[in-house]
């Protein structure tokens, strides 16, 4: 029989590294049902000729409270699917709060075996911990643990699975004071027997809280309720505080007595992520240098080594590429449509693409050096203050920052926010910040802009950093607009968060990131946009002409741009009402860089088959401005992202109703923010002044009023109803 | 237009090759994957995943 | 006083924590307890949020909701 281990732990204490270390590959990854908390569930691998050991790794929490979806999930887990042990992960250098958890895990009746992690970092921060004793004194054993130099894994597992095997265990011990554990054994003492032994503690101890959970899900007779009803009362009467407080009180004075005589800290010294710190979130220096950061990792990834690369790629390696296939394919014999497929339809589209994988690579490094370091977390910290003022909290701002390599998990990480207004807000308006994916549609927008302003692709790299600001412009736009709405007012959330220690990113863990990216990247380029350029090819290359069906010569006359040419007169007024760029952005629902590959495939038909043709250079002939070029820009950074993104947006609203209404408010605001920008853009650089210009200033005026008008819900103290509450 | 062997050969690569990538996408959605959807970000394996270096920071 | 209050680089003792419900267990679960000490680290760039050292670890909070935290 597989041993059932789960493995708790605050976050930020290397859980998820530990897990992954044991169950390498062997890992499945889902939701706990009926909420939107992901369940992962492994096998312990190398354990040959031993039991078989399953892990479950539980969210990271800080408490066993009822109040967030996370602790709620993870106490029903450990008291209703009895894992055998539980493996509670301790951060060695904040054991005090991480022993907290580990008070109310033993209370739950199942073993405990402690993993006392990040311990190669004691002796760096000048801490010395008596383990042998701590061990005593709490009653579990302890292993000493580094998830991320893999060490003491085994060991961990092998005593889990030596303590789940015994066949009596000790029941949870006495941590309070006097006459709250009276209080709690009074309780106890009255618990129904159906109650297994080791689970009254857990009981008692909540009815005392008066938890909201436990009283939900299982009935107890009124004469236990109101014994703890009334030993509550008492305590709090001779404490003068309510009873949630007073227990956890004393836990942390239990706590304090524990690490008092098993640890030693030497005082007062600042560690090394202080020292960064001080500068790195200085009152005056904080957000010049995040603005800084962020401009000089999008300008470096666009410009230098990846544009020479990316241009090599384009106009040397694919052309070539190009015009040796075609030959090729001649000699075979292959006639005009083959030919054209293959060397129009794949290679040009899927080549446009690939082309820009040297810059998103160096974007991705970035990226991930900055998460893994610690410093994108500051930023939440920095950001904070700003954000309050826009009606959300910096909580908010940590699925932007994540955004920022793909829309997907960004929107996943929404969950964390408790309020469901603005958790909804940050969903709809977290793929406002460009995405990886987005990249190539800049860079390659970006260069037709530059070549009309300087005639050469080069400056193009400013247009980069320029978007990414002009994302999170966007989404503080939105926020303060739809906060001023009903359905979105509310005071932002309590913002109550942990500052982990910087720490150098292992260079194997960073690149290990990075080719991940990657290789997504890579293969999502040889199914899905392969995918749509056959079939942007087929579109764009066959249609009625000449009274039949078939290859048309001239690309107007395809089924393509008879389709987009339906839709295109709507995009006049934004300035591509061409049906090329209009049947572009569609195919950008399916992967956003299929927007370049699309324009890939169509310069391509559009072109001369016989030499194969610069793909920025063929796109330039549709849009007449330097304007229009950016309105199309501007216009696919803001609409709906692609598929798997609205996928996940669907997930995490959880309601048809919020989700239609975050499409529908994505492409609306992505339209008329482009119609104004284009219709005002154009007249500024000397146009006519004609009805669009009209339509453009009024539009613009508009969103002053919905930005600028006074809040109706400005003195709101109430904070609107969260999903916990909500939850069965 | 549609000349001889080659372009069949090639059509059929290319037409099969369409096929079995809409074959492999559905059997994904099917055995439910769930959490990512495959996009740049990540490439299906959660190890690379950066959500979950935030999913601990509450 | 409330910890809104506080001086950077002083240190402080929790006497009372006001409020109710989720958001006082979560400023609790975190250690902010009464009796413990808290020294007021920094201020965030736009004066908001504080960052905090509690029980040996850095916490963040605003400055508005450091006002349910009575200290001395």
């Amino acid at each position: 029989m597989a041993v059932k281990i789960a493995l708790a732990g605050n976050p930020n204490c290397g859980k998820t590294t530990m897990f992954n270390a044991l169950t390498g590959a062997n890992q499945y990854v889902g939701n706990w049902p009926g909420v939107t908390v992901e369940k992962k569930e492994g096998k312990v691998k190398s354990r040959k000729g031993k039991e078989e050991v399953i892990v479950t790794d539980l969210p990271g929490i800080y408490s066993l409270s009822p109040y967030t979806l996370e602790e709620v999930v993870s106490r029903d887990y450990l008291l209703n699917e009895d894992p055998d042990v539980i493996i509670d992960l301790v951060d060695a250098t904040n054991i005090e709060r991480n022993l907290y958890l580990t008070t109310q895990l033993i209370e739950t009746g199942i073993p405990v075996v402690i993993a006392l992690n990040m311990s190669d970092l004691l002796a760096k921060n000048n801490i010395k911990i008596d383990v042998k004793r701590l061990s005593m004194l709490i009653g579990c054993p302890i292993i000493e643990t580094s998830a991320l130099k893999g060490t003491g894994l085994n060991e961990v597992i092998d005593e889990a699975v030596k303590v789940a095997k015994k066949s009596e265990h000790k029941l949870p011990g006495e941590i309070f004071e006097e006459d709250i554990e009276k209080a709690v054994s009074d309780v106890q003492g009255m618990l129904p027997d159906s109650i297994s032994e080791n689970k009254k503690r857990w009981y008692a101890v909540k009815l005392l809280e008066r938890d909201s959970k436990v009283k939900e899900n299982k009935k107890f007779p009124h004469a236990v309720l109101n014994q703890a009803e009334t030993e509550a009362k008492e305590l709090e009467k001779v404490h003068d505080d309510d009873m949630e407080s007073i227990i956890t009180d004393g836990r942390y004075n239990y706590i304090q007595k524990l690490v008092a005589s098993t640890v030693k800290k030497a005082k007062g010294q600042l560690t090394v992520s202080d020292k960064i710190d001080r500068i790195v979130t200085n009152r005056i220096l904080g957000i010049p240098i995040f603005l800084i950061v962020m401009a000089v990792v999008y300008y470096i990834s666009v410009t230098t080594i990846g544009t020479i690369v990316t241009d090599w790629t384009n106009d040397v390696f694919v052309v070539a590429i190009q015009d040796a296939v075609s030959s090729g394919l001649g000699a075979i014999g292959a006639g005009d449509l083959v030919t054209g497929l293959v060397v129009d339809g794949i290679i040009g589209g899927v080549g446009a693409v690939l082309g820009f994988v040297p810059q998103m690579a160096i974007l991705f490094l970035f990226l991930s050096l900055l998460e893994d370091c610690g410093y994108m977390v500051r930023i939440a910290f920095v950001m904070d203050r700003i954000f309050r003022h826009f009606g959300l909290s910096g909580k908010s701002f940590i699925p932007l920052l994540i955004s920022s390599g793909c829309g997907i998990p960004g929107i996943m990480a929404s969950k964390t926010i408790e309020q469901d207004n603005d958790r909804r807000l940050t969903i709809m308006t977290a793929t406002f910040i460009p995405c990886g994916a987005k990249l190539p549609v800049i860079a390659l927008m970006g260069g037709v802009m530059a070549s009309y302003a300087t005639g050469s692709y080069v400056a193009g790299g400013f247009v980069a950093p320029l978007m990414y600001f002009i994302g999170i412009l966007a989404v503080l736009v939105s926020a303060i607009i739809l906060k001023k709405t009903k359905p979105f007012s509310g005071k932002p959330a309590p913002f109550v968060m942990e500052l982990p220690q910087y720490h150098i990113p292992s260079a194997k863990t960073v690149l290990m990131h990075v080719w991940e990216r990657l290789k997504g990247f890579i293969i999502k380029a040889g199914t899905i946009l392969f995918l749509a350029c056959v079939v942007m090819w087929f579109l764009g290359g066959f249609g009625f002409a000449d009274g039949g069906f078939g290859m048309v010569e001239d690309s107007n006359n395809s089924l393509l741009a008879v389709i987009g040419g339906v839709i295109a007169p709507l995009f006049a007024p934004l300035g591509f009402g061409e049906w090329q760029p209009v049947a572009a952005s569609l195919s950008g629902f399916t992967a956003k860089e299929a927007i370049v590959s699309t324009m890939g495939v169509l310069a391509n038909v559009a072109g001369d088959t016989e030499d194969a043709v610069n793909v920025a250079q063929g796109v330039a002939a549709w849009f007449p401005t330097t304007i229009a070029a950016f309105s199309f820009l501007l216009f696919n950074l803001l609409d709906s992202p692609c598929l798997a993104a609205i996928a996940t947006m669907a997930q995490q609203m959880q309601s048809r109703k919020w989700f239609w209404f975050a499409i529908a408010f994505q492409n609306i605001f992505a339209y008329l923010v482009c119609l104004s920008v284009y219709q005002i853009g154009s007249f500024v650089m000397g146009g006519a002044f004609g009805i669009g210009t009209a339509a453009g200033f009024i539009v613009a005026i508009i969103f002053l009023v919905l930005l600028f008008r006074p809040d109706p819900y400005k003195n709101q103290k109430v904070y609107t109803k969260t999903s916990v509450q909500a939850a069965r | 237009m549609i000349a001889g062997i080659a372009d069949i050969i090639i059509l059929a690569l290319v037409l099969g090759y369409c096929g079995y990538i809409i074959y492999r996408k559905h059997q994904d959605k099917k055995s439910g994957k769930g959490g990512c959807a495959g996009c740049s970000g990540c490439s299906g394996s959660c190890a690379g995943c950066s959500a979950s270096l935030y999913q601990k920071k509450k | 006083m409330t910890l809104k209050d506080a001086e950077v680089g002083s240190t402080v003792v929790v006497t009372r924590i006001e409020g109710d419900g989720a958001y006082k267990r979560r400023i609790m679960d975190m250690g902010i307890t009464k009796g413990s000490e808290i020294y007021i680290r920094k201020v965030a760039p736009l004066g908001d949020p504080v960052e905090i050292t509690v029980r040996g670890y850095e916490l963040s909070v605003r400055k508005n909701d450091a006002e349910c935290v009575q200290v001395k």
